[in-house]
């Protein structure tokens, strides 16, 4: 099958593309990564339109494209252009970038090995890019539990998110048009709302470790007596 | 036309030799074109394409001057590494799948031999008992020591896939399947460019255009040489970028190559490689202005990222 | 009586009636981005809410009589069991948006918030209230799911109105931990509809009514049985974490003690069940695939989980609001217990309990604001003789805090009553025993913690006197349930809520 060729190679592109975001430590370096990934997720949407020959997917494809790739950075950029470079900068995240890294391939190997266990049938597109999609969920968690900034869960739901939407995609081949869009608008306005805490946080917390700082313990430490 | 296999030995020395001679002609031009593309994309005019060869004339012609404390390693070692860089040329093919001493030519030799001159390159550094040398080693030492896991990983994912070692017979296997036939190869050419940069001294690893001690790595270890050792130094340097590159062109993308010893064939050979190699160079000339140095302690990210990618090729090697 | 009612507004189809129910709060959200003015606001935001509850009573009379609704080629689905959760929804906003004017107006004198919040807040509360509905009327199950994140992210703009460190902190954690949660549940919907339209003989082929709940339930018998489980895991994880099933509640407190009162009470006593209600969908589903044991062991397991983590955390709380955050773990904790324990007994008291948390856990939420407010501070141990302060405020305080923790005459034990004897009588006599154990210990804590705030000097000097009277009709109406429903159920209600269980008893 020269299909086959295709999809894995696709879905290797797409991992890689996933490994380049896992590395980055800024938040602009990550957006540019998270572009890249998300062009690499609509080229794979269009090829599973192909196949399956539904018009709806192409159109999710596109949607894809412009949302994840150009609005939504566009979003991001524009909100944490004022914020102070510590809350963009991640300098010691709980999981090194390099254990992350190593992690990350076990996951891969782990959503393979899981994916196996399910009987896919002849299905192509489900056997070769369901793993993947999985793979990315599961990144997408070890992001978000691995930084300390909360920029960066971002970067996790964001991952998390696209692994979401291949995963859909991959084995059901498509569902109605009315739930993708439904699932897109809830996705640009999470990422609208978090923009907004964003920058909230930016301005009313002095230093990143604050948002992580148990509130019990601040508040009621005077009131023995 | 002739089939390589029953190529008289004649034609196929002759061939060699040529081969030989473009790597020797070519590798100052890479670097030149590589600087130009670069210049380009930071608009400047940057120098002409051919001022590597002017560079290393100049210095062939100058005197050299010796550290009081050098030893004979410090005198050495620029040959031992020329050396060392030349007989890795005679293993690699370039533009027809047949290299000069083929049988022997072990990716696992080639790999050895780069670390032999490494090794001298090193040894040189400290010899001279200057402070930049001491940094510049031990950076190198550290960069190199997480490079060698990860590029004997990914060569391990390229051996299983042709099943082979001899770079030869993997060439005219890759040159045959002709396209990425699986997905473990793409991680594996992905973990070699980026070990190829670092090789190479590329720009998110190193930065040989300034002598900034915070940065600098090769520049510190080469600071002491002068005159001829130093053109030595340069070309096979030089050399050692072109044969990387043809490496990573002939392993992943070998579309073109010729496989058989007729003119024609072997003409369309060396101007795919050429459009290849000019390609890759100015891939590589991109991403170099596209980045920014990366601070010493991040580079292990990236030299991590070519590991994952390899242990990623591997798991796709067994599914 | 009842009859002639139902007769008369039967008159009015049944389409209109769902069809302005969805439009009435999105045309009060609009109406008050149009009218910005503060009294215009209050009117328009109650308005609306009276009439969404008369909306659903028209309804109410049609689902006791037909049992279901299915409108627009089964785009809309209502049965007992979504009649239910439309009751909850309609019924707290409606108090909330009466508290709200009280609450609202007072922070509003008190210069927290200003004209534009003001406006912000009842635009969210009407929306949050479109996306609430959205949820029990709707038949497909990844719309459902659209609707339950919309929630989530208008619940976190509410939150969000204090520009405070503490308000941001927690909806920021909230975001992040109720859309990673919601993300397993949109991927055990997938897997529900996989198993739907799976063939293994025949290469996938999406259909998309194949989606909805209806078209699920029937098909159920054919579903790949490791499918179904595996896609209930992700459903009881993706939903539960909407609903503070414990071990993912973690967001639950911070949330509801953050928000603005009658948020934190529209959260825990409608919210909560909304994510509840997409557990209880899918456990229909995979009961009448699988068998009901598979996912009735989860909900005990779960339940019983909550339930503990909550009672113990419960005892340890200084916040006055987080207190009562973690009683909505422990209740929404019964309740899926309840529905685990499977008799039809122990469902009916599933049931009775939700609508019965959802009347008692407004009452204390809307208290304690009264209270916080008059003390400007949340912290229980600054908080002494409430009673003496604020006399009518404080024993509906003491009122809700008692039927909370299960006493009788009031409705929680009733419920709770049942739940217990029909875990006693089935097979679940050992978790039915831990139960009692953690409820001793919530009543415990909780006892004490009401006890030392209500009696006593207050430690400042605070002027005696009640704030605001809107509030106290509010409150006075759900006092007047808790004391009804404690006493006696009225038939309606008990037709619905058997109906409702017979659901469950049917696959």
């Amino acid at each position: 099958m020269i299909y086959n060729n295709i999809l894995i190679f696709l879905s290797g592109t797409l991992l890689i593309a996933t490994l380049v975001l896992v590395i980055k430590r800024e938040f602009s370096e990550w957006i540019q990564a998270y572009k890249y990934q998300t062009i690499v997720l609509s080229i794979m949407t269009g090829v599973i339109g192909y196949i399956t020959n539904n018009w709806e997917i192409y159109l999710a494809a596109i949607i894809t494209f412009s949302l994840k790739a150009v609005i939504v950075p566009k979003i991001l950029i524009k909100v944490t252009e004022k914020i102070n470079y510590d809350f963009k900068n991640e300098t010691t995240p709980y999981i090194s970038i390099r254990l992350s890294l190593v992690v990350s391939t076990i996951l891969v190997a782990l959503s393979y090995f899981l994916t196996q266990q399910i009987q896919l049938g002849e299905d192509v597109i489900a056997t070769s890019f369901l793993p993947v999609s999985i793979s990315l969920l599961l990144i997408g968690l070890l992001v978000m539990i691995g930084r300390r900034i909360a920029l960066n869960q971002i970067v996790g739901l964001l991952i998390l998110e696209n692994g979401l939407f291949l995963f859909t995609l991959s084995l059901t081949h498509g569902i109605s048009l009315i739930i993708e869009i439904g699932i897109f608008i809830d996705i640009l306005v999470g990422i609208v709302i978090s923009s907004i805490l964003i920058h909230r946080i930016g301005y009313t917390f002095d230093n990143i470790d604050d948002i992580h700082q148990n509130r019990e313990s601040i508040e009621y430490t005077e009131e023995d007596d | 036309m002739m089939p390589i296999e029953t190529s008289a030995s004649v034609s196929g020395v002759l061939i060699g030799i040529i081969q030989f001679l473009v790597i020797l002609v070519l590798a100052p031009l890479l670097t030149g074109i590589m600087r130009k593309i670069k210049a380009i994309t930071q608009k400047r005019t940057g120098s002409s394409i051919f001022q590597t060869y002017f560079d290393i004339h100049k210095l062939m012609r100058k005197d050299e001057v010796v550290s009081e404390e050098a030893s004979w390693i410090f005198r050495f070692s620029p040959w031992i590494i020329f050396s060392s860089t030349l007989v890795v040329a005679l293993f690699i093919p370039i533009f027809v799948v047949y290299s000069p001493f083929g049988l022997g030519g072990d990716i696992i030799l080639v790999i050895g031999l780069f670390g032999l001159s490494r090794f001298f390159l090193m040894l040189a550094g400290l010899d001279v008992s200057s402070a930049f040398g001491g940094i510049g080693v031990s950076r190198e030492m550290m960069i190199s020591s997480l490079i060698e896991p990860a590029l004997f990983l990914l060569v391990f994912i390229v051996a299983v896939t042709y099943d082979a070692t001899n770079i030869d017979t993997i060439v005219s296997h890759a040159a045959e399947s002709s396209v990425l036939i699986s997905a473990s190869l793409l991680f594996s050419f992905f973990g070699f460019f980026i070990i190829v940069m670092a090789e190479t001294g590329k720009i998110p690893f190193d930065n040989p255009a300034t002598h900034l001690e915070l940065t600098m790595v090769h520049e510190a270890m080469v600071l002491e040489f002068s005159g001829k050792s130093l053109a030595l130094i340069e070309l096979s340097q030089s050399i050692k970028q072109l044969l990387l590159i043809s490496l990573l062109i002939n392993f992943f993308i070998p579309w073109g190559i010729s496989t058989s010893f007729s003119i024609a064939e072997m003409f369309v050979g060396l101007l795919a490689f050429l459009l290849k190699m000019i390609s890759l160079g100015m891939l590589i000339a991109y991403i170099e202005t596209k980045v920014a140095k990366w601070r010493l302690f991040r580079i292990p990210d990236l030299i991590f990222l070519s590991l994952a990618s390899g242990l990623m090729g591997i798991i796709f090697l067994f599914i | 009586m009842i009859g002639i009612i139902s007769s008369t507004i039967r008159i009015l189809p049944e389409s209109f009636l769902v069809v302005s129910l969805i439009l009435t709060p999105l045309l009060g959200g609009i109406l008050i981005t149009i009218f910005k003015k503060k009294k215009l606001v209050e009117i328009i935001s109650v308005l609306s809410t009276t009439f969404i509850l008369f909306l659903t009573f028209f309804l109410f009379s049609y689902i006791v009589d037909f049992k279901k609704i299915t409108l627009f080629n089964e785009f809309f689905y209502l049965d007992s069991l979504s009649m239910i959760i439309l009751l909850l929804i309609s019924f707290v906003s409606f108090v909330s948006s009466i508290y709200s004017i009280n609450y609202m107006g007072k922070q509003y004198r008190d210069g927290i918030v200003d004209d534009k919040h003001l406006v912000r807040y009842y635009q969210g509360f009407n929306i949050f209230i479109f996306t609430m509905l959205l949820v029990p009327i709707i038949n497909n199950m990844g719309l459902i799911w659209v609707a339950i994140e919309a929630t989530t992210l208008v619940s976190v703009l509410l939150i969000m109105i204090y520009v405070k460190e503490d308000p941001i902190r927690s909806a920021w954690k909230y975001l992040i931990i109720a859309t990673v949660g919601l993300s397993f549940a949109l991927i055990g919907t997938i897997f529900f509809y996989y198993a739907n339209i799976h063939d293994p003989l025949l290469p996938v082929q999406p259909e998309e009514d194949k989606i909805n709940w209806t078209n699920m339930l029937e098909n159920s018998k054919s579903m790949d049985p490791m499918i179904v489980k595996i896609a209930f895991i992700f459903i009881i994880i993706g939903y539960g974490t909407k609903a503070g099933i414990a071990p993912m509640h973690t967001w639950l407190p911070d949330a509801h003690s953050e928000s603005p009162t009658p948020i934190s009470a529209m959260l825990s006593g409608v919210l909560l069940n909304c994510a509840l209600y997409g557990i209880l969908r899918f456990h229909l589903i995979s009961s009448g695939s699988i068998g009901a044991e598979f996912s009735n062991n989860l909900l005990i397991i779960f339940g019983l989980l909550s339930v503990g983590i909550a009672s113990f955390s419960v005892l340890f709380q200084k916040d006055m609001k987080r207190m009562l955050a973690y009683s909505s773990v422990e209740n929404i904790g019964i309740v899926t217990l309840a529905f685990g324990f499977g008799g039809l007994i122990a469902i009916y008291g599933a049931i009775l309990h939700m609508i019965n948390h959802a009347i008692v856990k407004p009452l204390m939420f809307f208290a304690s604001g009264k209270i916080s407010q008059k003390y400007e501070t949340k912290a229980m141990s600054k908080i002494k003789g409430i009673v003496t302060t604020m006399p009518i405020t404080g024993i509906m305080f003491l009122i809700g805090g008692l039927a909370i923790v299960g006493l009788p005459p009031f409705n929680i034990f009733l419920s709770k009553f049942m739940i217990l004897s029909s875990g006693f009588s089935s097979d679940h006599i050992l978790a039915s025993s831990v139960l009692i154990i953690f409820l001793a210990v919530i009543f415990i804590g909780f006892v004490r913690n009401l006890v030392m705030m209500s009696f006593g000097k207050p430690k400042t000097q605070i002027k005696n006197g009640e704030l605001g009277n809107l509030s106290l009709v509010s409150m006075g109406m759900l006092v007047a349930f808790i004391i009804i429903l404690g006493i006696y159920i009225p038939e309606p209600l008990d037709i619905l809520i058997n109906d409702a269980a017979s659901i469950f008893k049917q696959v």
